[in-house]
């Protein structure tokens, strides 16, 4: 299992499979309005059209900040295939997040600017539950190290798979938590001001973005049988996904304030019930 | 982010059909100042109106796509007050028919922008969904999706079928449960209450002072509907409605307002076809016009006025058109200082705002 | 660079309105929804310039719409087809000869393709969409061979 090949091809499977995920995510949102919806190889050509299309910039500084999220976005994944430190991971993927941010606020545009505002915003209320919900995992098993995690964590802390379903909503843009990009107030937001291979480069980072935690969410099930693992570490994230989407389709979108105050509270609520609970039974401990 | 940054909304903007532009003043997301700004729409339709008294009814169709019949409708209710022809029951119910279901069109249209700029995306293709089956039987019973060019001076262009009625009645049994479930939906649901209770407040007061008409008055408590004057088809015996009102005045009153109305609009069409009976369906008139007279009408979105002024030739001499988006978007600037950003779009797609007939 | 066999499947659309009478447009949000659905074909609203490749366009362009609509179109990366949908947005028709109408979208921008019908029919926009695709796709070669 522990063999680089490994962590390099599942590296280099990150990005298709995240496309035909999303792609799948269009059709089951689409059949759920009552429409047929795209094909489902539609995020990969969108993708190819964006790097095909002429890039407009407002500044030179933008294409640094995109580069630099999909760098540290790829790094950050590159590091969880490979085995390696969740909290690297978790801080490099929150840098790449803000490079985005950073990115949006040096375009004089008022609608990318209060995008950029807002996905500081959701950057603040997902950040925290996501970092306690590494913080639980290395709790109970001690280590940090993904290569080194063992058991089945979904028995233990189920919980903070729950808490980890917001979390996943902000990621994938969804209602009622899509505060950064919500197309009616301001129109793609961070996105606004990218255009043609700039876009697409932003896009790849936040697909990469999508599957660090994913990724992460996926390492709370296994099996001794590696076949059994995969099957349902899949099946965990396709599960999560179909929620997602009935959700999506079945709320309008929230406020800020109610945003911030939903995600955060009721993720740190679940997280520390759960320590709590497993503190009560004496399970797992930080050396 | 610094003290009074300013965002231009529109007139190119994802939430709006139309192009037209608000200057908001946002403090940390909250909308302190609105500037609005028009004209984009302005094709000069009162200058280009004046012309030619029998193609103006289809012209005037043109001013608007949402409340199209309706503009032609009053066009030709003005004209035969001009001409002093009383037109036949049939006519006006089929009118009536008509215009009932544009209000279906057009409310399932205001609806599901609503629920589009809340980012309830299904619930806007639900409502859509809904229109659509509305759209094609007004296609199948005048030939045009958005104008229906059914009308003559003194009654109608062309006879409806007795099929064509039977076929409306089938078609509104087969959409009637559909309206009624979302009504339950937008009833019920929470985030869709959550976004629209208490947002964009207009008191009874602020109401009469900005002059609003239509849903947006009628959400804030003022039972005030045209069509109680009993113009045309609603003044028959048989036609019997209550205007719908609600007190609070937010979004959301107005919203179920509209709603409620599609239910309405659907008992008031149920209503006409069983009035209605065979018999002429125009009356000749005969000459130029000579005088002015006007005309009223409450479209989807209020009371719709015309004007018009005759000498004796064919080209008419003034037609004044008093739409009533024109009123109630002003409205907005009552409404959105002080809102939070998110919901500029939402305040200002529950007054319907109508851009081509406000600028014309 | 990349086969346009790939590109031509992701057109988005940037709807804007020149001074229409709303007919064309709300047939082109009906595009949108359930009936006619033309996501199948990759099509999504972006309403945002930057992001758009096919611009359809509605209404005689007025005066004070002008220099908007040829802000949008500068800001359009290549390449970008126009679509003109409606009589109104083609020639100028219904409202020819009105003091502060320009009279048509192709006296201010190139257009491609024109959609007749007042209003146009969704049916006609789409076989409009799609075959503007298909020049879409000849366009991009082109831009390929550059």
């Amino acid at each position: 299992m522990n063999e680089w090949y490994f962590g390099l091809a599942l590296f280099l499977l990150t990005l298709p499979a995240i496309g035909l995920l999303l792609g799948f995510d269009r059709i089951l949102t689409a059949r759920l309005q009552n429409r047929v919806g795209p094909p489902l190889w539609q995020p990969f050509f969108d993708l190819a059209k964006l790097f095909d299309k002429e890039g407009l910039l407002m500044n030179k500084g933008q294409v640094v900040f995109a580069l630099m999220g999909l760098l540290l976005q790829a790094c950050a994944m590159g590091l969880l295939c490979m085995g390696g430190d969740l909290l690297v991971t978790f801080f490099l993927s929150g840098a790449g997040s803000f490079m985005l941010v950073l990115g949006a606020f040096s375009a004089l545009s008022p609608f990318s600017h209060l995008g950029a505002h807002r996905e500081l915003l959701q950057i603040v209320a997902y950040e925290p539950v996501f970092f306690l919900a590494i913080i639980a995992v290395g709790w109970y098993e001690g280590t940090f190290m993904v290569d080194s995690l063992e058991g089945n964590l979904i028995g233990v802390l189920p919980l903070v798979v729950l808490a980890l379903i917001p979390v996943l909503m902000i990621k994938m843009q969804k209602s009622p938590l899509d505060l950064a990009t919500a197309h009616q107030e301001l129109v793609a937001g961070p996105y606004v001001e990218y255009s043609g291979p700039y876009l697409g480069i932003t896009k790849l980072a936040h697909w990469f973005e999508l599957a660090i935690l994913l990724g992460f969410i996926s390492l709370f099930y296994t099996n001794d049988d590696a076949l059994w693992t995969l099957m349902g570490r899949l099946l965990l994230i396709i599960g999560l996904v179909v929620l997602v989407a009935v959700i999506d389709n079945t709320t309008a979108r929230l406020t800020r304030g109610a945003v911030v105050l939903t995600t955060m509270t009721i993720g740190i609520a679940l997280v520390g019930a759960n320590l709590i609970i497993l503190a009560l039974y004496g399970l797992g401990g930080l050396a | 982010m610094p003290n009074g940054f300013i965002v231009p909304y529109g007139p190119q903007h994802a939430a709006f059909l139309e192009p037209f532009n608000l200057r908001l003043t946002v403090e940390e997301e909250v909308v302190v100042g609105a500037e609005l700004n028009f004209g984009y729409n302005h094709r000069g339709m009162e200058h280009a109106l004046a012309q030619d008294y029998k193609r103006t009814q289809f012209l005037a169709e043109r001013v608007c796509g949402i409340c199209s019949y309706h503009h032609a409708s009053v066009y030709c209710q003005t004209m035969e007050t001009m001409y002093g022809v009383t037109i036949s029951n049939r006519a006006n119910l089929v009118r009536l028919i008509m215009m009932e279901c544009q209000r279906l069109t057009s409310h399932l249209l205001a609806l599901g922008h609503i629920a589009e700029t809340i980012g309830y995306e299904n619930l806007f293709m639900q409502f859509f969904r809904e229109r659509e089956g509305v759209m094609q039987l007004v296609n199948r019973i005048s030939g045009g999706r958005v104008h229906y060019s059914m009308n003559a001076i003194g009654g109608l262009r062309k006879d409806v079928t007795y099929e064509q009625l039977m076929d409306v009645e089938a078609t509104l049994d087969r959409l009637e449960p559909k309206f009624l479930e979302l009504q339950r939906i937008v009833r019920k649901d929470i985030t869709l209450r959550r976004r629209l209770r208490g947002v964009g407040l207009l008191t009874k007061k602020d109401a009469v002072d900005w002059c609003t008409v239509g849903p947006t008055s009628r959400g804030s408590g003022l039972p005030h509907d045209v069509r109680l004057t009993s113009y045309g088809g609603y003044g028959l015996e048989g036609i019997k409605f209550r205007p719908i009102y609600y007190e609070e005045g937010d979004c959301y009153a107005r919203t179920m307002v509209r709603m409620d109305e599609v239910v309405q609009a659907v008992d008031l069409i149920r209503q006409a076809l069983g009035q209605i009976r065979d018999g002429p369906y125009q009356v000749p008139v005969k000459g130029n016009p000579n005088g002015e007279a006007y005309g009223r009408v409450e479209a989807p979105r209020g009371e719709l006025l015309y004007y018009v002024r005759a000498n004796g030739t064919t080209m008419l001499d003034r037609i004044k058109l008093r739409t009533p988006a024109l009123v109630n978007i002003p409205a907005l600037t009552a409404m959105v200082p002080g809102c939070r950003f998110a919901d500029v779009a939402v305040i200002t797609v529950s007054v319907d705002p109508c851009v081509c007939c406000t600028d014309r | 660079m990349i086969s346009a066999k790939w590109t031509k499947r992701s057109p988005w659309i940037l709807h804007f309105d020149t001074g229409s009478c709303n007919g064309c447009d709300l047939e082109i949000w009906a595009l949108l929804t359930p009936r006619y659905d033309v996501e199948r074909f990759g099509m999504v609203n972006k309403a945002n310039p930057k992001h758009a490749d096919i611009l359809l366009i509605t209404g005689p362009v007025t005066r004070k719409a002008e220099e908007r609509l040829v802000n949008l179109y500068n800001q359009t990366p290549d390449p970008k087809l126009v679509i003109a949908c409606g009589d109104c947005a083609s020639n100028g028709v219904p409202f020819f000869d009105c003091y502060n109408v320009c009279g048509g979208v192709d006296k201010v921008i190139p257009v491609d393709l024109y959609v007749p019908g007042c209003s146009c029919r969704p049916e006609a926009i789409m076989d409009a969409v799609v075959q503007g695709i298909q020049m879409w796709q000849e366009k991009v070669e082109r831009e390929g061979e550059r």
